[in-house]
């Protein structure tokens, strides 16, 4: 599950460091041919000034937004204050979604901002307003190690 | 969509300054305005002018102060003030500070306002200053009858800081 921090403020404006999350959206989807650009771009219209405002507000940097196109799960996030000028930073294209049929953007909903991004997320059908799901390969892995027979077994027999 | 702003890559800190005080401010309003559960609308559509307009004014060191006003400037509802001062030194220490958690315990005792209630954000300056599209002349609200609350520090960095003042009416 790939994950992407971008450097705000004190290196980079709000609008500044929504344009970087805009462009690496955009850039990532760009390979996945059974999407529309002109939908991807619809999507992130409908969040023109509230990006910003997330980011300005702090919601980016505690919880991440979540781009889902299926096999690709990325997590977007933001560095602000002493980490924004240290943190390194890959802009642009994540691999990943070549093979996409469709995509989801997970837009984080604390208080008290939760009204108005289910308000934004309405007006598109490709926004959510909270957490993603969880990746289907984590969730395996979770339920692999949950029924480790050996592992019971080596604990069961160390408890006699 | 707009790449008006990605050009302003900073690189100085008194560019960096004006970058990280922009952004407490604009944090501070928008939670604010969603704390009282006005909508958002008006910094939205705003926004790139007002993060120009703030960025660029603190560079140049002519930003006296910018207040979100609520309500009818004749007689509003509170006054958000949040006052800047300068000190362009050049040796102070490269450290950017965002008190954000002064920034909650407010937003938590902000007096209601009706819902609905019209806000806008007004600054004010020493001096001539650049002219920046979106922005235009007025008048500031009248805080005559309004009590005044000082919360102290919002946000600092090397080359200013931004201080927090809540003018409301009294209960």
């Amino acid at each position: 599950m790939p994950s992407r921090t971008i450097n705000g403020s004190p290196q980079r404006s709000a609008a500044a460091a929504w344009v970087e999350i805009e462009r690496m959206v955009l850039e990532t989807l760009q390979p996945a041919k059974a999407l529309d650009v002109d939908v991807v771009r619809g999507a992130l219209d409908a969040l023109d000034g509230l990006g910003p405002m997330l980011i300005s507000a702090g919601v980016l940097v505690d919880s991440p937004l979540a781009l889902v196109a299926a096999p690709l799960h990325l997590t977007i996030s933001i560095h602000m204050g002493a980490g924004a000028l240290t943190g390194q930073e890959r802009l642009g294209k994540v691999s990943g979604a070549a093979t996409a049929t469709e995509f989801a953007l997970y837009v984080p909903d604390p208080k008290p901002y939760r009204s108005e991004i289910h308000e934004a997320a309405k007006a598109h059908d490709a926004l959510h307003a909270g957490n993603a799901p969880q990746p289907i390969a984590a969730t395996q892995q979770t339920a692999g190690f949950a029924v480790d027979a050996e592992a019971l077994r080596r604990i069961s027999g160390g408890a006699r | 969509m707009s790449t008006v702003t990605s050009m302003r890559t900073s690189t100085s800190t008194r560019t960096q300054t004006a970058v990280h005080l922009t952004d407490v401010i604009t944090g501070a309003f928008s939670a604010i305005v969603a704390s009282l559960g006005l909508s958002s609308s008006y910094l939205r559509t705003h926004w790139e002018a007002i993060e120009l307009g703030l960025m660029t004014w603190i560079e140049e060191g002519t930003l006296a102060d910018v207040s979100l006003e609520l309500g009818n400037s004749d007689d509003p509802e509170a006054v958000l003030e949040i006052p800047l001062d300068y000190r362009f030194t050049g040796v102070g220490n490269v450290e950017f500070v965002s008190s954000r958690a002064r920034l909650a315990r407010l937003t938590a005792k902000l007096t209601d306002v009706p819902a609905g209630t019209f806000y806008r954000i007004v600054t004010s300056h020493t001096g001539p200053h650049a002219n920046v599209d979106g922005w235009s002349s007025t008048t500031s609200a009248d805080r005559s009858g309004l009590s005044t609350y000082r919360l102290g520090s919002l946000g600092s960095g090397p080359d200013a800081s931004a201080s927090l003042i809540y003018h409301h009416r009294s209960t």
